[in-house]
């Protein structure tokens, strides 16, 4: 059986770094193909070739057993080859409805006008298909992030392409959607469709994939077959050594409170939140995206208004008004999404790191030698991988990004640190670090609570775990009730709902 | 510190110096184009043209920096110069007439803060709103009459020289170089490029986004008003409409020198330049004779150029530092 797709001794120079380096891969139709690295690995250029976006320096491409050579995504589009991006890539303003159909528009026979009515039925049985039930006739805008994810990928299903990619598609998907988007992928399987699966989650490859190649430093290590690997040995292959294990905790007896919030009405619509969290713990906040976890914490920072209840910090009772005041408190937010919350990408990695403290270090003139002074500290410290600290944030791989983040926290001295899904789109390797971090801080008596949608990771992590459900706190779990299945029941509703 | 290797080029455009190098490259070929050019009378001229631009130039860069504009430049300098010069006509002593005016340039800008950080207009639409207000008013104080007649110390801020230097440039490089301190140098500064590169970023930061909007239109208005007084002075008559034609080669200047519309990039020395480059081209084209008719189209051609070079700049820059990614 002849490859759809072959790619034959695939160079890529860029100037001064070979991307790639003399990578061969087979991609069959009908076959699950997973491609796994570190970031930077070099997955992305490759991506980026198979679209055609990049030529590549030397090698050969080839396409259902024909040398091809394409003059761009268009071409690529037009020859059946398509993907599903990370970024979102949708018109926010047009209608759902407009957006599947972009470029493609269904016309009125004869008159070369939209048919819109036309559009939008088929939209909607087209959604209908991946579980999602929505007006297709709104703008996308009034959506949430995930829910534009499931229409970029109904959007490039319609196409019916020969070839899909999927880069990260499950980042900002919750729990429910990536199953339904599981169920879409073995579907277009069972039709005939190459599909190439990449993803940081390695339980959903565990799941899905026929094939895995695994990509290191631009070289192609080797193609496995997916069935019977686990996720340790995928990571080793990664990696290039072991990670022994994931999730290494150091339980410490709670220290004294940090954080009380009691019966806590928010102005975003949550209601009754109570909780707290003490020195030494990792307290979980879990739950669907959209069940209000973001909102309960942006309440500690003035920025979800609070209507009744109370908020102890340090055994004190404050009103949040800013940021900057808890911040002078010892409380810090790592937000949940780091490019446009937590960074400025077109600034060095130290003015990013003085980012929250400056205020401090100066009265009128801008203290440039201390901005110096603790950007060297907390690259080192959190071994940042860095040229050097005037880098541009923006051009550093994801899980270094985050500890830039978490570099801007530790340079105000916080106690508390509330992280916002710390390890999305962060490679393994990062994450373990950005994991013993994080164990670190609070065996040094600070406390963290931590929003995270990654089941595996709260359970890995955390000592107590809330769970959120439609902006109520519906369970509160101690570490040693945490499972899979007892998270994951709460969290959609199909138990609890009511008192605690 | 890390040292990296940079050579000639590298600095050059990084630092936006070749746009002081497009100055300097003017002038040289001027000087050999006009005899009279290389004078330096005619450089004290462009620099006593230019000084009443270098100040509203360097005020408002604070506002393009924070991803802002203020089109209202124009409507609060007419104002302002116009109830300067009211003042002056109703006995009020010069130091008052000055400050009372700049007081109202400064709460033109709190207006203008107020309305782009607490009520979130586009900035664009606001402040275009405040000049006709502001334009409005003088027309109403005015009427059609042109004021003049001020006292002779009031004009000694135009026409005086200090060692043989104009007193007026003095004044506008004692601004500029007050504006390099407060958005190059300070901590406001830092707060000001934060808020334009990325205002939900400043704001998780825990930098008081809105205080900081609301002092760069302060400072763009106390500009305005600055403006307004020294143009007065220069005419020697105040009149509705005077700040007509500074509102768009203010912003141009401010574009010329590189500071992005996008925010959070660019500089008060990028704007100096701007000004220069606006007025030695006028300068320019009056030594060379070009009919005052045509010298707007001239102008206005050298201002596209200029951009464009700026954009291939830009492009170079980014290949160049993707190369060394």
């Amino acid at each position: 059986m002849t490859p759809l797709m072959k790619l034959e001794h695939i160079d890529k120079q860029f100037p001064g770094v070979r991307a790639l380096s003399d990578v061969s891969i087979e991609f069959y139709s009908g076959e699950i193909h997973a491609l796994v690295g570190e970031n930077g690995a070099g997955k992305s250029t490759m991506i980026k070739i198979i679209l055609s976006a990049y030529k590549p320096t030397s090698g050969k491409i080839y396409m259902e057993g024909k040398e091809i050579e394409l003059a761009g995504p268009l071409e690529a589009s037009k020859a059946g080859i398509e993907a599903v991006h990370q970024e979102l890539m949708l018109v926010p303003w047009l209608s759902v409805a407009r957006n599947i159909f972009l470029n493609h528009e269904l016309r009125l026979p004869g008159t070369g006008l939209f048919d819109i009515r036309q559009m939008e039925v088929r939209a909607s049985e087209l959604l209908d298909s991946f579980g999602i039930h929505i007006d297709v006739t709104r703008p996308v805008k009034e959506f949430s992030a995930s829910v534009w994810k499931m229409i970029d990928i109904a959007r490039v299903v319609n196409l019916n392409p020969k070839l899909i990619i999927f880069d990260e598609p499950t980042a900002i998907l919750s729990e429910r959607e990536v199953e339904s988007l599981m169920k879409k992928i073995l579907e277009l399987k069972a039709q005939g469709v190459a599909v190439i699966y990449i993803s940081h989650r390695l339980q959903e490859i565990e799941k899905l994939a026929d094939k895995i190649s695994v990509l290191r430093d631009g070289h192609h290590v080797g193609t496995m077959s997916g069935k019977g690997m686990n996720e340790d040995e995928i990571v080793k292959c990664m990696v290039g050594r072991d990670v022994s294990s994931f999730y290494s905790r150091n339980i410490n007896v709670p220290g004294e409170e940090l954080l009380r919030m009691e019966h806590l009405n928010l102005k975003k619509g949550q209601r009754d939140i109570s909780l707290s969290v003490h020195r030494g713990e990792i307290v979980g906040l879990a739950g669907l995206v959209g069940a209000g976890r973001t909102e309960v914490a942006e309440s500690l920072f003035g920025m979800n208004r609070i209507l009744s209840g109370s908020i102890y910090y340090k055994g004190e009772k404050i009103k949040p008004h800013s940021v900057s005041s808890m911040i002078d408190r010892g409380a810090y937010l790592v937000p949940e999404n780091r490019k446009y919350e937590g960074l400025i990408l077109r600034f060095s990695v130290a003015s990013n790191i003085a980012l929250s403290a400056f205020r401090h270090w100066s009265r009128f003139f801008y203290n440039k030698k201390k901005e110096g002074l603790y950007a060297e500290q907390m690259i080192k410290t959190l071994s940042i991988k860095t040229p050097g600290r005037m880098q541009l944030v923006g051009n550093l791989s994801g899980g270094n990004q985050q500890k830039v983040v978490i570099g801007k926290a530790m340079v105000t001295e916080s106690e508390f640190l509330i992280f916002d899904e710390p390890t999305v789109g962060v490679d393994v390797g990062a994450k373990e670090e950005i994991h013993n971090l994080m164990d670190d801080f609070v065996q040094k008596n600070g406390g963290i609570l931590m929003i995270s949608s990654d089941l595996p990771e709260i359970i890995g992590m955390c000592d107590r775990v809330y769970i959120m459900y439609e902006g109520k706190i519906v369970k509160e779990l101690r570490r040693e009730e945490l499972s899979d299945k007892n998270i994951a029941d709460y969290m959609l509703g199909s138990k609890g709902g009511d008192g605690q | 510190m890390e040292k990296r290797k940079k050579d000639f080029f590298g600095i050059f455009f990084e630092t936006g110096l070749y746009r002081a190098g497009i100055l300097i490259a003017m002038c040289v070929v001027m000087s050999f184009i006009s005899k009279d050019f290389f004078k330096v009378s005619n450089f004290l001229n462009i620099f006593r043209q230019s000084s009443v631009l270098l100040v509203l130039a360097a005020c408002a860069t604070g506002c393009i920096l924070t991803h802002g504009i203020d089109n209202s430049i124009g409507g609060v300098m007419s104002l302002c110069g116009c109830a300067c010069g009211y003042f002056l006509n109703h006995n009020v002593s010069i130091p008052v007439a000055v400050l009372l005016t700049i007081l109202i340039g400064m709460s033109f800008g709190c207006i203008n803060g107020l309305l782009v950080g607490v009520v979130k207009i586009p900035p664009f639409v606001s402040t275009y709103g405040v000049s006709y207000i502001a334009n409005g008013l003088a027309l109403i104080l005015m009427g059609s009459d042109i004021f003049s007649g001020f006292p002779k110390t009031f004009r000694t801020l135009a026409s005086g020289n200090v060692l043989g230097f104009p007193l007026i440039t003095i004044i506008a490089l004692g601004v500029t170089g007050l504006m390099y301190l407060l958005f190059q140098r300070s901590k406001f500064g830092k707060q000001v490029y934060c808020v334009g590169a990325n205002h939900t970023t400043a704001k998780y930061s825990g930098i008081n986004t809105l205080l900081t909007l609301f002092l760069v239109y302060i400072i763009s208005g106390c500009g305005a008003a600055m403006g307004g007084i020294l143009q007065v002075a220069r005419q020697s008559a105040a009149q509705a409409g005077m700040g007509d034609t500074f509102q768009m080669t203010a912003i141009a200047a401010i574009v010329i020198g590189g500071t992005s519309m996008a925010g959070g990039e660019g500089s008060v020395f990028g704007a100096v330049i701007g000004a220069l480059i606006l007025t030695l081209i006028v300068n320019a084209m009056n030594l060379l004779g070009v009919p005052a008719l045509a010298q707007s189209i001239v102008t206005g051609a050298i201002i596209v150029l200029a951009v464009l070079l700026d954009v291939q700049m830009k492009k170079i820059q980014a290949a160049r530092a993707e190369a060394t990614a």
